[in-house]
């Protein structure tokens, strides 16, 4: 079989093993004990072996490669260029490590299936929108993934959880519903499900609106951020890795694909677009410094990442003749956040229940550490190789003062990563700690190859990036820091001023709000609807209800009904054979 | 030549036939011989669905299928099969079988089955009489003929409710077929006999005749527009209810309302001609009432906590989804139209198998009682989940097929307004279906079931119940995972299109 088909359908038919008994074993009643063994080994690995075919996929198959495969849903395109090449390389390393993290932790009796199960199906959903080239494999591919990660979201099934999972839900279905509207505007205004780049130049500003907005909730773009730090928090490690590594990554493969980046200039969507990136990229940092929750300050860290993307975005929408350099830019980007924040996630849960040995746990710092110096792109990290590709973007942008603004940016995130540290450091690991080998090596793995990133990608001109802004944030996050050491207090107040989610408190309002009008208007239609009912039966009931009681339950005896129907079939026979006089149709009248 | 004309002038009537004639004789069993009746029952959906398939090579060929009765000079009853027929009569082929099958578990041990299954039958060739209609007289006989069949089912079980439900549903079809007779022997007495001719027939019609036509169309839609459940005519649909399982589900996917919407999908199409009535602007009539209801039925839905009228009322907004796609001009935005009517039909009887399910096995009949289900009934929740999954157009279920054609066409017409009721009705479906879901599958079961029904089976309830419900859920996913595969309902909603577009 080919690989970039196995590549996807393999997770799918290994999620099939969990498709339910369909008859009970003798003695066992239906729907209770059934539940009672914890995940047995065999089955929890399925999770690890399922990305392994990906991964070859990624390794093996050359550039350009393609399977066309015309019956498949509404005619599927399979293919690898070279941006798929790197998302599915990196994709499927998460989904790797994630999911020996997953074998490991996620064993409980009443729950682990149904977990392994929906990240096979998520796993199946990221690789195929990967891998298939077409319009329909890509949002089949982010709705299977979008709806299968609500259960890995609420898989604690704590009220937070709960919470987090509903606000997920509903803002991924609505950035579902405009990423449809955006595929049918892409479809009819390229006139082909596979287009090309030359293709997208004909796309207008609704449709890179929609596109936009239906990849922008994926991607937290404020304002449509509102689920990413609950979600984040609320998801097991294992889920909030591929969510925060791998999931996020689909809009910037959406907006690379489907955009019509460097082919058309549209300077007014563009402004706006960047400007909504700048927006993302300083509104997360400072409502991150002040979470108290590691996970949450990690998801308003990929709000602000995401942010600086759609910024280049918008930058090359603006001026298109910027968008190669942009476009291979974003692509290294998106592979190094998403090694370094599945690395960080996957670390943080290793600090809070895995470590058992004094040496791991500081293992597991120093690990922490280096990624998130990596994620505040302090040089000699993947962070430095990427935004030194940026650079020629931003530098030749119609905005002169953005490098200052940027220089800010990178001091923030140091800040923000110095107090994610900080928080690493302070976090009790409250819980007995459990063995976890595997994952520990696959996280090791995952910042080895974070590690190397600069020396293997990047020209040694790239390494030094940032040094001045990154040197700035640590030595001010290190003089907060000793304060914070010598006045536990100083800092109390601010941790937690905004919850997270922050404008997600203005919904509830909102929708109390929303509810009563709805309630207002509601019940006077119903009463007028009801009335009008009553009276229309009350109608019917007058002409033919009462009298026709007893006759009607006589009609309703079946060799009645039975005789009725075969007499009224005779008679029709007989009519037609026949042919006696109807003179003409007109003389039927609506009596008949 | 002549056998062959013999052949295909006798298949339509033998297609009627091979369920009309196990109907009447099931009237003539006694009660107890349930083993006859389930012989007649299923070799009369065997022969018949061996028969739509040779009709379904025959019309893919280009055979024409016509059987013709002549009543009186001027009356004919006409049976015919073109590629729009075909795709009705395969589908209620189809679902009879899988109905059967599952009406034959349902009422084990319940009483007068002689009653239901002979109404039962009849109401199925009624159905395909409809499909097979040649002619606006044939159409409007069978249609009344489905009315009266379909009377003792929803009141088969004579409880107060049953009456009635079934007497709302009597009031306002027989209404509606005053409505749809006024306007067919009016257009009749303007144009002689209406045959069904792909493209239409009255677009050659002097212009003087137009506000008559316009009136006519209007009665029509009246008298379709009741049993499709289009706003305000809908009234009944929740009602019937109180209908047995098996009847609820014919009813919404097969039999009563999607006689209505393939009967507004021929008179736009067929009679009108599509381009002649947007020309007379009754598409956009139709177009603002489909709407509407989708995205009233959906609202309506929202405040139900019954299972079955959560349903219905998605039933009353998803059947205008083929209204509204005869209400858009051009050949994409008609395929998407016609595919519902398939698609619409397996994804909604799988609900309402499933439903019939809870409510069997466990007495469920209320939402808030369906906590934990999915942990007691496994295979029944994956097959509703399949069916509410492919409702809200959840790819590669077969809905998203649909809504994909919808939208397209209305964006290739310039309709984009369209898009906003697709978005809305998208959003209203996730917003009653998946808290069923979330409480199906993530929450756990109660210490006791409403009213548990211990079935002497191996399976999580009787093997007839559960089977019918699998595979119509395994139907929705075929269609949608292969519908650009051959004679996949899309493909052959493509072929109407192209035949009903030709020049």
């Amino acid at each position: 079989m080919d690989w970039l088909l196995l590549a996807w359908i393999w997770p799918l038919l290994l999620a099939l093993t969990y498709l339910p008994v369909l008859t009970r074993r003798p003695g066992q009643s239906w729907g209770r004990a059934a539940t009672g063994e914890a995940l047995p080994t065999w089955r929890a690995s399925l999770v690890v072996i399922a990305a392994l075919p990906a991964l070859a996929a990624a390794l093996m198959v050359p550039v350009g490669a393609e399977l066309s495969l015309p019956w498949l849903f509404l005619g599927t395109q399979l293919g690898l260029d070279g941006t798929s090449r790197v998302f599915l390389l990196f994709t499927a390393i998460l989904w790797l490590a994630a999911g020996l993290y997953a074998a490991q932790s996620i064993r409980t009796p009443e729950r682990a299936r149904r977990f392994h199960a929906l990240y096979l199906l998520a796993m199946a959903g990221n690789l195929w929108l990967i891998l298939g080239q077409d319009l329909f494999s890509f949002y089949a591919g982010f709705a299977l993934m979008g709806l299968a990660c609500y259960g890995l979201i609420i898989h604690d099934a704590r009220t937070e959880a709960l919470r987090a999972g509903r606000v997920y839900l509903v803002m991924t279905l609505i950035g579902e519903v405009c990423l449809f509207v955006a595929m049918l505007l892409i479809a009819q205004q390229t006139g082909t499900a596979v287009p090309t780049t030359a293709d997208l130049a004909s796309l207008d500003t609704v449709a890179v609106t929609f596109i936009i907005i239906g990849l922008g909730v994926k991607a937290g773009l404020v304002p449509l951020h509102l689920w990413l730090p609950t979600a984040y928090a609320a998801a097991p490690t294992p889920a909030s890795a591929v969510l925060g590594g791998a999931m996020i990554k689909v809009a910037l493969l959406g907006w690379l694909r489907f955009l019509p980046l460097g082919t058309s200039a549209l300077p007014e969507a563009g402004t706006v677009i960047a400007v909504l990136g700048l927006i993302s990229l300083f509104y997360a940092l400072p409502i991150g410094l002040v979470q108290a929750d590691a996970k949450t300050l990690l998801g308003y860290s990929s709000i602000s990442k995401m942010g600086l993307a759609v910024l280049l975005l918008g930058l090359m929408l603006i001026e298109p003749s910027l968008a190669p350099a942009g476009m291979v830019a974003l692509t290294l980007f998106a592979a190094h956040h998403a090694l370094v924040k599945g690395g960080l996630f996957l670390g943080i849960g290793l600090r809070q229940d895995g470590a058992q040995k004094t040496w791991l746990a500081a293992g597991v710092l120093i690990g922490l550490a280096v990624l998130a110096l990596a994620m505040a792109s302090a040089p000699f990290t993947s962070g430095a190789v990427t935004k030194y590709l940026m650079k020629p973007v931003i530098a030749d942008s119609p905005w002169p003062w953005l490098p200052a603004a940027l220089a800010v940016a990178a001091v923030a995130t140091t800040l923000l990563m110095a107090r994610f540290l900080w928080i690493a450091v302070m976090s009790a690991t409250n819980r007995t700690p459990q063995p976890r080998g595997w994952s520990m090596l696959a996280w090791a793995g995952i910042v080895l190859l974070v590690l190397i990133f600069p020396f293997a990608l990047g020209k040694p001109s790239s390494w030094p990036t940032n040094s001045i802004p990154v040197g700035i944030g640590v030595v001010l996050g290190t003089l907060v820091a000793l304060a914070a050491w010598a006045n536990p207090g100083w800092l109390k107040p601010l941790i937690g001023l905004i919850p997270a989610g922050d404008l997600l408190v203005l919904v509830r309002p909102a929708q109390t709000l929303a509810l009563r009008i709805g309630a207002v208007l509601y019940r006077p239609w119903l009463s007028v609807q009801q009335q009008v009912q009553q009276r229309a039966v009350a109608l019917f009931e007058r002409f033919f209800g009462a009298a026709a009681a007893d006759p009607e339950r006589g009609l309703r005896a079946w060799p009645v009904a039975g005789a009725l129907w075969i007499g009224i079939l005779v008679l029709l026979l007989i009519a037609m054979l026949a042919g006696s006089a109807v003179p003409d149709a007109s003389s039927l009248g609506p009596t008949g | 030549m002549s056998q062959l004309l013999t052949w295909t002038t006798l298949l339509p009537a033998a297609i009627l036939l091979s369920s009309l004639v196990p109907g009447a004789l099931i009237f003539l069993l006694r009660e107890e011989s349930h083993v006859l009746r389930g012989v007649l029952n299923m070799a009369g959906a065997i022969i018949k669905l061996v028969l739509v398939a040779v009709l379904i090579w025959g019309v893919f060929l280009g055979v024409v299928f016509e059987s013709r009765v002549t009543i009186a000079p001027g009356l004919d009853l006409v049976l015919h099969a073109d590629a729009l027929s075909v795709l009705f009569v395969t589908l209620s082929t189809v679902l009879w079988l899988v109905t059967t099958i599952y009406a034959i578990g349902y009422l084990e041990h319940s009483p007068n089955r002689s009653r239901f299954f002979g109404f039962f039958s009849l109401c199925v060739s009624a159905t395909v009489g409809i499909a097979l209609a040649g002619n606006l007289l044939t159409f409007v006989i069978f249609y009344e003929i489905l009315t009266l069949a379909t009377y003792p089912l929803v009141a088969h079980r004579g409880t107060p409710d049953a009456t009635r439900g079934a007497k709302i549903y009597l009031a306002y079809t027989m209404a509606g077929g005053v409505a749809l007779l006024i306007g067919a022997v009016w257009l009749r007495s303007l144009t002689g006999p209406v045959d069904f001719v792909e493209g239409g027939v009255l677009a050659a019609m002097p212009e003087a005749l137009h506000p008559q036509l316009i009136a006519i169309f209007l009665f029509l839609l009246v008298g379709l527009g009741v049993k499709a459940a289009l706003f305000p005519f809908h009234g009944w649909l929740p009602q019937s209810m109180v209908a047995p399982a098996p009847v609820s589900s014919l009813l919404h996917a097969v039999a009563v309302v999607k006689a209505g919407a393939f009967g507004i999908v021929r008179v736009v199409y067929d009679v009108y001609g599509v381009e002649f009535a947007s020309q007379l602007g009754l598409l956009t009539i139709l177009g603002i009432m489909a709407s509407f209801t989708i995205v009233y039925g959906s609202v309506m839905a929202l405040t139900q906590d019954g299972l079955k009228k959560r349903l219905a009322y998605s039933t009353v907004s998803q059947v205008s989804y083929i209204a509204l796609g005869a209400s858009i001009l051009g050949p994409v935005a008609t395929i998407g139209g016609m595919v519902h009517l398939v698609h619409q039909g397996i994804m909604k009887i799988t609900l309402f198998f499933c439903a019939g399910n809870y409510a069997e096995t466990l007495g469920v009949h209320k939402v808030s009682q369906m906590d934990g289900v999915g942990r007691r009934m496994p295979w029944t929740t994956l097959a509703f989940s399949v069916g509410a999954l492919g409702m809200i157009g959840i790819p590669p279920i077969a809905g998203f097929v649909s809504k994909w054609y919808l939208g397209l066409g209305a964006v290739e017409a310039g309709e984009h307004w369209v898009l906003l009721i697709l978005a809305a009705s998208t959003l209203l479906n996730a917003a009653y279906f998946l808290p069923i879901l979330y409480k199906a599958w993530f929450r756990d079961p109660p210490q006791e079931w409403p009213n548990e029904h211990v079935f002497d089976s191996r399976f999580e309830t009787m093997g007839a119940l559960l089977w019918p419900p699998v595979i119509t859920a395994a139907l929705c996913i075929i269609a949608g995972l292969l519908a650009a595969a051959p004679f996949s309902p899309l493909e052959w909603a493509t072929l109407i299109a192209r035949r009903e577009y030709q020049p």
